[in-house]
């Protein structure tokens, strides 16, 4: 009768305890599955990155090849769809479908699948039809030629013009490319009338192709772009960086619903503590309890003495029962805590019967630990009076782990671990404001690693990725634990240095850097090697807060690829300092070029390789500093580009050459003069100066050779196309200078009606040891005697290069072979000399060719030594 | 209390057991991605058989109409090249589609469904026609009663799906049955995989053509089109020749109101064009020569010779292929 009631309350018990497990178990699996699902969502991401980066590749191939196929694209762009619907199911397995910042990515997401999904659309339809028309537009213009509208004035004239312009369009789909085509279009049509009705057909056909064409290669062009080149979608990558974010929330939510069920375990611990005193048969259960419980138990006397310990009170503190019982609980003390929390724990415990709370205690190996503890006071029913203390923990360093992860991304970028930008700018904040009161120097140092783009477009996102993380490895494991290396985000890194006492500790540390980070990377059983453009900024010479200085640090950045690049530039206060290059030499130079002073103009030989005759000089732009002594082109012409310097430069070299070349009149030698890409853009200025030079010196038009590289050619096609025209009714000639090394295509060569093709001197260097440099080299002659252009060999140096160019049939060579440039005032004796040369050769009877075979001076004295293959060659026919 | 630990742990556990389902569709298996201009159908693609069976009889089943008359089957007969002899679809009480019934085989493989694209998915096609008043006519509603009504539908959606019959798994299944109608082995796909002697002299000659005259810029892929949509009549006015210009011709333009997609439908598979006259979307050309003359002259402005018409159909007629060991 005496047990029902208590039976009763505690069926009741159970069944609230029952209740508080199930609750506290279903929040944690409710969180644990989000744990889980934003980890795979993570992969999901890293999956559609690639999916992207194959997609990439697809698009490309599809437009490259002669007969495009769809299916791999849309292959790709069909598992895009699906591992996004995927993410959705993610998102809504995380419960957190509703997160804003989720939201919203997943929205970025979806706008930019969209937006793939329509370019993927334009590009088919219009890869499609572009390949077509192209076939059909060259084909429907001849068909109007055969079919006897060569007659019509109209037709001869306009249709090429028209299939040029076509042409040049579709090298540049640029608007006024579009316009040029209109306007021969409609010329054509209001012509039409006069032609056969057989011809008609054909011409509007070619019409319909081509203004097929104009409508459908700009959308083609920008299609393609977007979709290949748009590379790791930054939707994407914040994705995955919010998505590694949850990760970690959520593991924390599950640790805190573990908190849950543990403090419905003490909860029943100390139920069970009074129960077992006032019922001897709950003790059989209790000690189930005590044994079972994931929470550690500790049993102790009135005075503190530990009488009993469970299972799991030794697995977490590392005690044994051995080692515990009999002792006091001190043997868990750690030093966390001041003895004055410990008295007002006590105190706690007295009067109210009960403490908990979280406290910092020690294992047996000596290591501290967090725990949650409880303590519960039992007393006798019948006198109040303290039998026991029941202290129950669990271990909550799982929890602090978590949060200390929440923590970290916080303050550091998910890929390198390194700090990220809010770390940062707290420390140079700091800094700053120590560095005031102690008028000390603040230094920041920019790092961008130069063509990172390139290494993800080629070689895919996961490898750049790798990369970074590995850079990112180097730089903190290479300097101190007080310099703060931090990612900015992409490839853009800072690196924030203590106690830079000077400029040139700050240089020592800037190239170190450059050295340290152009080191190869290896990865996948690749060797990778990147460079990195370094811009420097200090305080207080560039500014006083951060952003100011990060601002200075980046334009020096930049400051440092336009210099090419693997270096390092100071911001502002390095030009006031006088130590920048640039700085000191754009001076002198844009002296030199108004005044004329120390600039000067040097010649070097072309000599004819059928009959050894010199046929003309290629004028060469020579500068001497008045301190630095003599600097050389490339490094003053690249400052006279940038700075706009090349232009008037341009003009006095070609005045100079022109005047300088009158002298040759008896040999009517040609002069070439080189022009840059800038001179070139500015058609209208470079026509003057030449109009001027030819005036001036009296030299005849078609004695001066313009040369201009081939990349300055491609650059602007529609540009060069007026230029070279305009050159080419002046009656100058045309080199293309350092030809193979670009990409032009044959028919622009035949079109813009160039000259000469000079053969780049790399491949020359190479003819003997590279059977491809030889390949191209005769591609390059065989190319310009099929299109009438004549061919240069440029840096001719050994009897066998020479063997080599001359076999292939090479119209003309220049090289230390024959003659280093020579200032104007060396140039007679050069000539006659080598001319006497010549004639002595003659008078051997070994042929003319055998002065080209050596310089005069070695033709002299040494010819016995070792006879040239070409010479001997001669010698034996002659 | 154990009991409620034991309880929790196993709560615990399960909350870690779940699996996630790969992602899955038709390009399950991309192409190599450097493949030439077509490539061989595969053999099969990925599918659940118990639900493929389960579409299957849906397919067939016409119970799916309003009035119990038709059939998926009924306009893509498996018979006559998947879909049926007609130039335009007729649908319950004899109704008129107003559009040429395409081939059900080798659906799987189209990027979207229907001449204008608005099915993304097969199964989003085939809620299309059961619901349309012209073709079956049916309301969910009433479908699911009837289907509910047969004992074995009963069985077989309980045991495959936990939602029994809803118009989302059944339209589920039928795609399911729809993704092994496929037709391999056709004397192209022979000739693509090395066997010279596949194609007659002739129909090479009509590949080469079909492909160097510029077919293949838009009948390309595994399916030999059906990736792609592209305008009717790029180089001259196909509608206005032929005298009319309907709705149903706007094509894609219906789905999204863009001028630009006026008159564009999505490029029809070749896979066994002979054995589905007649062609194009308002079943105009009845007969393959005469869909090849005027694609030549709407899409590529060209005049092919008799002879070239005559290879190129012959080089089609090597594109029908084999389902279930009969060919086409």
């Amino acid at each position: 009768m005496k047990l029902r009631p208590l039976f009763t309350m505690r069926r009741a018990w159970w069944l609230g305890l029952l209740i508080a497990l199930v609750a506290a178990g279903l929040l944690a699996r409710g969180d644990l599955r989000a744990a889980h699902a934003s980890r795979d969502a993570e992969h999901l991401i890293a999956e559609l990155i690639a999916t992207d980066t194959r997609l990439d590749a697809a698009v490309l191939h599809a437009r490259m090849a002669s007969y495009p196929n769809y299916d791999p694209m849309n292959a790709e762009l069909g598992r895009l769809a699906a591992l996004r619907a995927h993410l959705g199911a993610r998102s809504a397995a995380l419960q957190v479908g509703d997160e804003p910042t989720l939201v919203a990515a997943l929205a970025a997401l979806d706008a930019h699948l969209g937006t793939m999904d329509a370019l993927a659309d334009d590009f088919r339809r219009s890869n499609s039809t572009a390949k077509n028309s192209l076939q059909y537009f060259p084909e429907a213009v001849s068909d109007v030629l055969v079919a006897g509208g060569r007659d019509a004035a109209l037709v001869r004239t306009m249709l090429p013009l028209l299939s040029h312009a076509m042409l040049v369009y579709l090298g540049e789909p640029s608007p006024q490319n579009a316009e040029k085509i209109t306007r021969r279009l409609s010329a054509i049509e209001s012509g039409r009338g006069a032609l056969e009705a057989a011809t008609t057909a054909h011409l509007d056909l070619a019409l319909r192709h081509a203004r097929l064409l104009l409508d459908v290669v700009p959308r083609l062009e920008a299609a393609t772009q977007r979709l290949a080149e748009t590379g790791p979608a930054p939707e994407l990558r914040q994705l995955a960086e919010l998505f590694s974010t949850l990760h970690w929330q959520w593991v924390a939510r599950v640790y805190a619903a573990l908190a849950v069920f543990a403090i419905a375990v003490l909860v029943l611990a100390g139920f069970l503590a009074r129960l077992a005193q006032a019922h001897v048969g709950e003790l059989r259960l209790a000690s189930t309890v005590f044994d079972a419980s994931p929470a550690g138990i500790m049993i102790t006397d009135p005075q503190g003495r530990i009488l009993k310990v469970n299972p799991a009170f030794s697995r977490i503190s590392g005690f044994t029962p051995a080692d515990a019982v009999g002792n006091s609980p001190s043997i868990l003390r750690s030093d966390r805590q001041p003895p004055s929390f410990y008295a007002a724990m006590w105190a706690a415990i007295r009067e109210l019967g009960h403490w908990s709370g979280e406290i910092w205690n020690r294992r047996k190996n000596g290591e501290h630990f967090p725990e949650w503890l409880s303590i519960n006071a039992v007393r006798r029913p019948d006198d109040e009076e303290i039998t026991h203390y029941v202290a129950v923990f669990i271990d909550s360093t799982p929890i602090h782990d978590a949060e200390e992860k929440i923590r970290y991304l916080a303050y550091h970028d998910a890929l390198t671990g390194l700090p990220n930008r809010r770390v940062l700018a707290d420390r140079v904040e700091q800094a700053l404001h120590q560095a005031a009161r102690r008028r000390e120097i603040v230094t920041l140092m920019l790092i961008d690693l130069d063509n990172f783009k390139n290494i993800n477009d080629t070689l895919g996102h996961l490898t750049g990725d790798r990369l970074l993380v590995q850079i990112a490895s180097r730089l903190r494991e290479s300097f101190r634990e007080v310099d703060t290396v931090c990612r900015l985000g992409g490839d853009e890194f800072v690196f924030f240095p203590q106690e830079v006492r000077s400029v040139a500790d700050a240089e020592h540390i800037a190239s170190k850097l450059v050295a340290l980070i152009a080191e190869p990377v290896a990865i996948d059983g690749r060797e990778l090697s990147v460079s990195a453009s370094i811009g420097i900024a200090q305080y207080p010479t560039d500014g006083g807060d951060y952003d100011t200085l990060l601002r200075q640090a980046d334009a020096a950045m930049y400051r440092a690829k336009r210099r090419g690049r693997n270096c390092w530039s100071f911001s502002a206060h390095d030009e006031d300092a006088g130590l920048d290059d640039y700085v000191v030499l754009h001076g002198a130079l844009a002296h030199a070029v108004r005044t004329g002073e120390g600039l000067s103009v040097h010649y070097q030989p072309k000599i004819s390789l059928a009959d050894g005759r010199v046929v003309g000089m290629e004028a060469l732009a020579r500068w001497t500093h008045p301190e630095l002594g003599p600097v050389g082109p490339a490094r003053f012409i690249p400052i006279a580009e940038s700075s706009g310097l090349i232009v008037p430069l341009g003009a006095k070299i070609l005045m100079t050459a022109c005047r300088e070349a009158r002298a040759w009149d008896a040999l009517g030698l040609s002069i070439s003069v080189n022009t840059s890409a800038i001179q070139f853009r500015r058609v209208d200025d470079l026509m003057a100066s030449v109009t001027e030079a030819l005036e001036t010196s009296g030299l005849p038009p078609e004695r001066l050779e313009i040369e201009l590289t081939e990349s300055t050619m491609m650059d602007n096609l529609a540009q060069s196309e007026d230029a070279l025209r305009r050159l080419k009714q002046r009656g100058l000639r045309v080199a293309i200078d350092d030809f193979g090394i670009g990409y032009s295509s044959l028919a622009y060569l035949h079109w813009l009606d160039i000259d000469v093709l000079k053969i780049d001197q790399s491949f020359v260097r190479d003819l003997e040891t590279s059977p491809d440099a030889a390949a191209i080299a005769c591609a390059v002659i065989q190319l310009a005697r099929a299109l009438n252009m004549e061919t240069v060999a440029e840096g001719i140096e050994t009897a066998g290069q020479l063997a080599f160019l001359k076999t292939q049939g090479c119209d003309v060579g220049q090289g230390m072979r024959f003659r280093a440039p020579m200032p104007a005032d060396e140039v007679p004796r050069f000539l006659a000399e080598w001319q006497r040369a010549g004639v002595e050769a003659e008078g051997d009877g070994a042929g003319s060719i055998s002065r080209a075979i050596a310089p005069p001076r070695a033709t002299r004295g040494s010819r016995d030594i070792e006879p040239d293959p070409i010479s001997e060659e001669l010698r034996q026919r002659g | 209390m154990s009991r409620a630990f034991v309880l929790f742990v196993v709560v615990l556990l399960a909350a870690c057991g779940r699996d996630a389902a790969p992602p899955r569709s038709a390009h399950d298996v991309p192409p190599a991605p450097l493949a030439g201009p077509l490539t061989a159908l595969p053999h099969d693609l990925p599918v659940d058989a118990a639900k493929a069976a389960l579409g299957g009889r849906l397919f067939r089943d016409k119970r799916l109409s309003a009035d119990d008359s038709v059939a998926c089957l009924s306009c893509h007969d498996l018979e006559h090249g998947g879909a049926d002899a007609l130039r335009t679809a007729r649908g319950i009480g004899g109704q008129a589609v107003p559009r040429n019934s395409p081939t059900v085989f080798n659906a799987a493989m189209n990027f979207r469904q229907f001449w204008d694209g608005r099915a993304a998915t097969l199964a989003e096609q085939a809620a299309g026609p059961i619901t349309s008043p012209v073709e079956m006519g049916s309301k969910w509603q009433v479908l699911s009663g009837k289907l509910a009504a047969d004992a074995g539908y009963r069985r077989a959606f309980a045991a495959l799906y936990s939602d029994g019959i809803t118009p989302r798994n059944v339209t589920d299944a039928i795609a399911e049955f729809e993704r092994t109608l496929l037709t391999p082995d056709s004397p192209f796909d022979r000739y693509l995989r090395g066997e010279e002697g596949a194609l007659s002299a002739d129909a090479q000659r009509g590949w080469r053509l079909f492909r160097d005259r510029g077919c293949a810029a838009c009948h390309q892929g595994a399916n030999v089109g059906g990736n792609l949509f592209q305008v009717f009549g790029v180089l001259g006015d196909y509608f206005a020749d032929r005298g009319h210009d309907d709705p149903s011709d706007q094509g894609r333009f219906n789905v999204t109101h863009d001028e630009r997609d006026r008159h564009v439908f999505k490029v029809p598979a070749l896979r066994n064009v002979a054995a589905t006259a007649p062609y194009f979307h308002d079943g105009s050309a009845a007969t393959l020569p005469d869909a090849v003359r005027t694609m030549a002259r709407y899409q590529l402005g060209i005049e092919l010779a008799a002879d070239e018409v005559d290879a190129i159909v012959s080089f089609l007629g090597s594109l029908s292929g084999c389902y279930q060991g009969r060919c086409l």
